[in-house]
């Protein structure tokens, strides 16, 4: 592991040079799930998981998992080598502008499906998390892959903080309703904000709703570590150069599952087209 | 071998090993927007023809981008430093237009074929399978698009594709989903999904519409592979250091070519230029 020296390592690097091993992922999403497009509602955000596309569809999670980079889904890289690691110099997309606000790029650490939309005690997480293990920077989403009740409830979730203090409880947020705050829709991701004083997150013990939603659905926990937000600009042209902008190159760990949500502007979907070029260090 | 510093950068800016020029005259077409279009074979620079059976293009092919090979023990990648023309005042002979001034993509089309039917909703295999990969022979990265070369009709279809994967095994299917009519434009040029966990093609053997869509056209299926993901800004400039792309390897024998973004279904006249360095 070496850091990167100057802007001349950089260019050095980024061109073959220094071990720098440059890598670049295209890939690009339909707001479609075997063929069967998938609804949006504007201001929230959708998982891609599902999506097809390039690569291939992840699944629906059933038993809690830490998916890697050769999960069906992940978004395909090399592992560093020679104990370098990985950096994220760029990232460009392109969707229809403005249905799409823009693209949230995260690690997928850890997933759990098949958790009912109608059961009020608290329903079971667990697992371990096998990267960013000690939790700074994690978050906890609600991802739901099969539409749940139409009534408005809220959803908490007890975890263990970036700290290792466990019992810990997300701030409540709405979940279920026909339309908006959040929507019940399948492929919402609904972010659980933590409590306050937390950074991150090391585990998620389980997750409860206040109330019944009306249907069982099928939902899932899923932590992430965010590795970028990819704003769209109003005809849907995005480009991240992490060289020149701040916080600076984010890691992109071994074994990485990298995967992505969209977050809608519109009722209208949009694919997108996205490319990474990432530099080992 | 790589550049350097940062000085070799500015040095390889200053004086490019290749610079490129492509001008195209771009038609109109509802259904090219908010989509990939091809240029391949539209008028101006380096005219492509429409494939029919099944080959292997290189970059000796007509419509591919010219370029000359690397040097022994170097290689050749996208410096950038491109510009478009379109719509831009001071650049006469090129004007108006519904193309992008976003981002664009450079690919490496590795494999084409044509003459395929729009207006049947049984299972195609004229000019099937695609010819082997001379170039990314494993797959890893190589896509499937279907690119349009006469319209076909408007009735919304479903495209489904029979292909090999990266680890050889046949039968795998990817289907592009199209409910809206969006496929009957010249010169549209869509990826079409894969099977889940699947990285990559490395042949494509057949390929049924779901509904006939009225009209015969041509069509084709296209394997390609991206090399480079371009920015372009609001004046239509943009820098080696803005590209995604800017350091990807271009292999000798590559077949260039452009893939315009549609902002609207306008026509226009559009010139990009590339720079390569050799290093």
């Amino acid at each position: 592991m070496a850091a990167i020296a100057d802007l001349s390592d950089y260019v050095n690097r980024a061109t073959g040079g220094n071990s720098g091993t440059p890598e670049n992922i295209f890939w690009y999403k339909q707001p479609y799930i075997a063929a069967t497009i998938d609804t949006w509602a504007a201001g929230l955000m959708y998982s891609m998981w599902k999506y097809d596309g390039f690569p291939g569809p992840g699944a629906t999670p059933t038993t809690v998992a830490a998916p890697t980079s050769s999960t069906a889904g992940a978004m395909p890289f090399t592992d560093p080598g020679g104990g370098r690691q990985k950096w994220l110099m760029t990232a460009g997309m392109i969707t229809v502008g403005p249905n799409a606000g823009g693209v949230f790029l995260y690690d997928r650490l850890l997933h759990i499906g098949s958790l009912d939309g109608t059961v009020t005690t608290a329903q079971t997480v667990g697992g371990s998390l096998t990267r960013h293990t000690g939790g700074a920077g994690n978050q906890i989403w609600i991802e739901i892959y099969t539409a749940v009740g139409t009534t408005n409830r809220t959803i908490t979730a007890s975890y263990t903080n970036q700290s290792g203090t466990s019992g810990r409880t997300t701030q409540a947020v709405l979940f279920g309703a026909s339309a908006g705050n959040p929507g019940n829709d399948a492929n919402l991701m609904i972010q659980l904000p933590l409590q306050a004083g937390d950074t991150g997150v090391q585990a998620v013990a389980s997750v409860t709703i206040s109330a019944t939603t009306g249907t069982a659905g099928n939902f899932g926990v899923t932590v992430a570590s965010p590795i970028a937000f990819i704003p769209f600009d109003d005809n849907g042209g995005a480009m991240r150069n992490f060289a020149t902008g701040m916080p600076g190159l984010p890691e992109i760990e071994s074994g990485a599952c990298i995967a992505s949500a969209v977050y809608a502007m519109t009722t209208t979907e949009a694919p997108v087209y996205g490319a990474l070029g990432m530099v080992e260090a | 071998m790589a550049l350097v510093s940062v000085d070799a950068l500015k040095a390889m800016i200053a004086t490019p090993h290749q610079l490129s020029y492509e001008g195209k005259i771009l038609t109109a077409g509802t259904g090219k927007q908010d989509k990939f279009a091809s240029i391949w074979n539209k008028q101006g620079d380096h005219i492509g023809a429409n494939p029919s059976t099944a080959v292997a293009p290189t970059s000796s092919t007509a419509g591919a981008w010219t370029k000359s090979d690397a040097g022994s023990g170097r290689q050749i990648i996208l410096g950038g430093s491109s510009r478009q023309t379109n719509n831009t005042a001071g650049n006469a002979g090129f004007s108006g237009g519904g193309y992008s001034r976003r981002p664009l993509l450079i690919i490496d089309r590795v494999s084409h074929q044509g003459g395929l039917d729009g207006n049947v909703n049984t299972t195609q295999t004229t000019n099937f399978p695609t010819a082997a990969l001379t170039r990314y022979t494993s797959g890893v990265g190589v896509m499937a698009a279907i690119e349009t070369h006469a319209a076909i009709g408007a009735t919304a279809t479903n495209v489904t594709i029979s292909y090999t994967n990266t680890a050889g095994t046949s039968g795998h299917t990817g289907v592009l989903s199209n409910p809206s009519s969006s496929l009957n434009s010249i010169g549209v040029f869509i990826p079409i999904p894969l099977q889940a966990g699947d990285l990559g093609v490395k042949s494509v053997e057949n390929v049924t519409l779901s509904a006939a869509t009225g009209t015969v056209g041509n069509w084709g299926i296209t394997l390609f592979k991206v090399v480079g993901f371009i920015w372009a800004d609001g004046d239509g400039t943009f820098g080696v250091l803005e590209n995604a792309f800017w350091n990807e390897e271009i292999l000798d024998s590559a077949c260039l070519q452009m893939l315009e973004w549609g902002l609207n279904g306008g026509s226009g006249s559009v010139m990009r230029h590339l720079t390569f360095a050799e290093c």
